[in-house]
């Protein structure tokens, strides 16, 4: 084990800092060290076994340091200070890979001499440096982008219980992000291995690693550097903001990172407050996800857009880190369980879906989608409970319900599978006007496929689709092209 | 008078203390000694055989080290809250670490000590350490603070400025 700190031995440190301390009282992954007189908050302790720590607190006599070791430390061990605050290396080496808390790469060992360092805790920037959010953020997921639509540089929570399909939504809006250059960086929090691996495997598999990173510690690795991952993964994406390039970072999940930090806490002695969960649970959530926004950039602004989980019980959103991480962001995204299990996937619950910013970032188009789709639902879900009393059916409730499974099928996407903006609009348009009239979900999908891959493979069809979008003032405008236009394009996309 | 010990006289110095603290309740008569009962019955002064005494003498290993005025009348509770404060100036003993290329003599460590009462002038506990790697000087660690006074770190800083080995003086 190497007993040096970013290229210093241990007593080179001695030497330099001419302070030491010695261990004194041991609760893993905490130990209190007598001495250290010079020592600051957060500021790094090297170990004579080699191993790190962080200072957390700066008591009387002793200071509190939190290992970032799986192994407890030995009582009378010595330690140094580093004089610096904890940093990781940041650098466009990084994108492809998987990396630790601590900007190591979790299965090769390598000797990389990186060139910048930045320190994992960092003040969030002020308003002067923030301009208004202004650009949408496409998911490829169509029923986000057309009824909760997001913008860049914001924070929207994703929220529901587990199995709904918070991760699989989170790995298609990275897909959609990554294949436009943006750089994604997905932090799992405390997961097992295999999920870690699962998204690896997803990343490599829809060859994006060029412009994605994941940070991750297992539920094995050490408390301290499970804490750790959301404010590196953070710092990383901070880098590459301030090269000029647009962030999408996840972290999945902060409930469980709470949950870390209340073990912590209570290792530390702190006091429990609610739930047993110490004072500054908010605070340990809001300077991370304050450091995310829209920036003014040297030629355009440039953005960090941040999308924290949380994971609910029993569809509970009403719990202490779920109000405390909704309060904090910029609108949330349902995932239902309700939802789920009656078949809809992505389980979205768009009535109870909040985006408080990415309404402005829609063109007017878009905004006329937008309403008609959320009156619709309003109409469905009331027709739809009329119908279940088994009351008559006339022709007008049989229309409602037809268009409502069309549209049903059409905003059901399985893994993997993401439309580009244009591309839905354009087919939300054509089930509008009735050119899309199966309502069998193996027709429609395959239909949905096609016009999927054709946008994708054919130049000419994703520039016609392409100029007709960007060329509508309105939605009735585009309506009113459609109803010349629809049976061509049917025709050209069922004959592919 | 400032306690001073090393590290190796600490465990001995605490065994006496708990053996001071534990006997000083038997007055006169050791456990098990049928000689020290027939020796009250026939009157005979058995006043130096009393543990308490024994603490309170001047030729008690631990009186230099107790509270005077706790001692003034010598009674049970008085000596008992004496040792009591004593044992409290042990568990907060300061301590100094001392590392040397040499294992020092008696007469080193005392005078050690000596230097350490009547310039430190606080109850301190010193940690000899060994090590040969040292080669000759200190390495001194007080309240956290690092002073390598060694040898061999002279040494090294005198080397560090030559590049190699043509350039050193003749």
């Amino acid at each position: 084990m190497l007993t040096s700190y970013r290229g210093k031995e241990f007593n080179s440190l001695l030497q330099e800092t001419e302070e030491t301390g010695f261990v004194e009282i041991v609760s893993h992954p905490i130990v209190y060290i007598s001495g250290l007189p010079g020592a600051k908050l957060n500021e790094v302790v090297l170990f004579d076994n080699g191993e790190i720590g962080w200072v957390l607190a700066l008591l009387k006599d002793k200071v509190e340091v939190l290992v970032l070791s799986a192994h407890p430390t030995v009582l009378g061990t010595q330690a140094v200070r580093t004089n610096s605050l904890l940093e990781i290396p940041v650098g466009e080496e990084m994108l492809g890979r998987s990396l630790n808390a601590l900007g190591r790469s979790l299965y090769k060992s390598e000797t990389v001499h990186y060139k910048e360092y930045r320190a994992v805790e960092a003040p969030s920037p002020g308003i002067d440096k923030r301009e208004k959010i202004t650009q949408p953020l496409e998911t490829g997921v169509a029923v986000v982008d057309l009824a909760v639509p997001l913008g860049k540089g914001q924070r929207e929570l994703v929220i529901g219980d587990r199995k709904t399909g918070k991760s699989e939504f989170l790995l298609q809006t990275m897909l959609t992000q990554a294949r436009k250059g943006t750089i994604c960086i997905y932090a799992c929090i405390g997961k097992k291995r295999i999920d870690i691996k699962k998204t690896e495997d997803f990343i490599s598999r829809n060859k994006i690693g060029n412009n994605c990173i994941v940070v991750a510690s297992s539920s094995s690795d050490p408390l301290g550097l499970i804490y750790l991952t959301p404010y590196s993964a953070m710092t990383l994406a901070e880098y590459f903001r301030d090269q000029g390039r647009d962030v999408l970072l996840i972290l999945d999940d902060l409930s469980s990172h709470a949950r870390f930090y209340r073990e912590v806490s209570l290792i530390g002695k702190r006091f429990p407050g609610r739930a047993s969960y110490p004072g500054d649970i908010f605070f340990t959530h809001s300077r991370l996800l304050e450091r995310a926004g829209n920036f003014k950039g040297a030629e355009q602004p440039v953005s960090i857009t941040c999308l924290p989980v949380v994971e609910t019980v029993e569809g509970d959103i009403s719990g202490y880190i779920q109000t405390n991480i909704m309060s904090i962001t910029d609108g949330h995204i349902y995932f239902d369980m309700e939802v789920f299990d009656s078949g809809r996937k992505p389980a979205v619950n768009y009535f109870l879906s909040v985006t408080r910013v990415g309404r402005q970032t829609q063109s007017k188009l878009r905004w006329g989608v937008n309403r008609e789709l959320f009156s619709f639902f309003t109409l469905l879900e009331k027709t739809q409970a009329f119908v279940h009393f088994g009351a008559e059916i006339n022709e007008g409730i049989k229309a409602t319900l037809s268009m409502g499974n069309r549209i049903t099928n059409f905003l059901s996407q399985s893994m993997g599978q993401v439309f580009s903006l244009n591309l839905q609009i354009l087919l939300f348009s054509l089930i509008w006007i009735g050119a899309v009239k199966d309502e069998d979900e193996s027709i429609t999908k395959v239909f949905f496929d096609k016009a999927s891959n054709l946008y994708e493979s054919d130049p000419n069809f994703r520039k016609q689709v392409d100029d007709l979008i960007n060329s509508s003032d309105d939605f009735n405008a585009l309506l009113g092209r459609l109803a010349h236009d629809s049976d061509d394009i049917m025709t050209y996309i069922n004959n592919k | 008078m400032y306690l001073v010990l090393t590290d190796s006289e600490l465990a001995e110095f605490l065994d006496d203390l708990d053996n001071a603290e534990h006997s000083i309740y038997k007055r006169g008569v050791r456990a098990g000694m049928a000689e020290d009962h027939e020796n009250i019955k026939q009157g005979e002064n058995t006043l130096h055989e009393d543990p308490l005494n024994e603490i309170i003498s001047d030729k008690s290993y631990l009186k230099p080290y107790l509270d005077s005025s706790a001692l003034h009348n010598g009674s049970i509770e008085s000596v008992s809250k004496a040792l009591k404060e004593l044992r409290e100036r042990v568990e907060n003993l300061c301590k100094i670490q001392l590392t040397t290329s040499f294992v020092p003599n008696a007469v080193f460590i005392e005078t050690l000590k000596d230097w350490v009462r009547n310039n430190l002038k606080k109850d301190t506990l010193i940690d000899m350490n060994y090590d040969p790697e040292v080669l000759g000087g200190a390495i001194v660690v007080y309240n956290g603070v690092y002073k390598d006074y060694s040898l061999s770190k002279s040494l090294d800083n005198y080397f560090k400025g030559f590049a190699n080995v043509n350039q050193l003086p003749r």
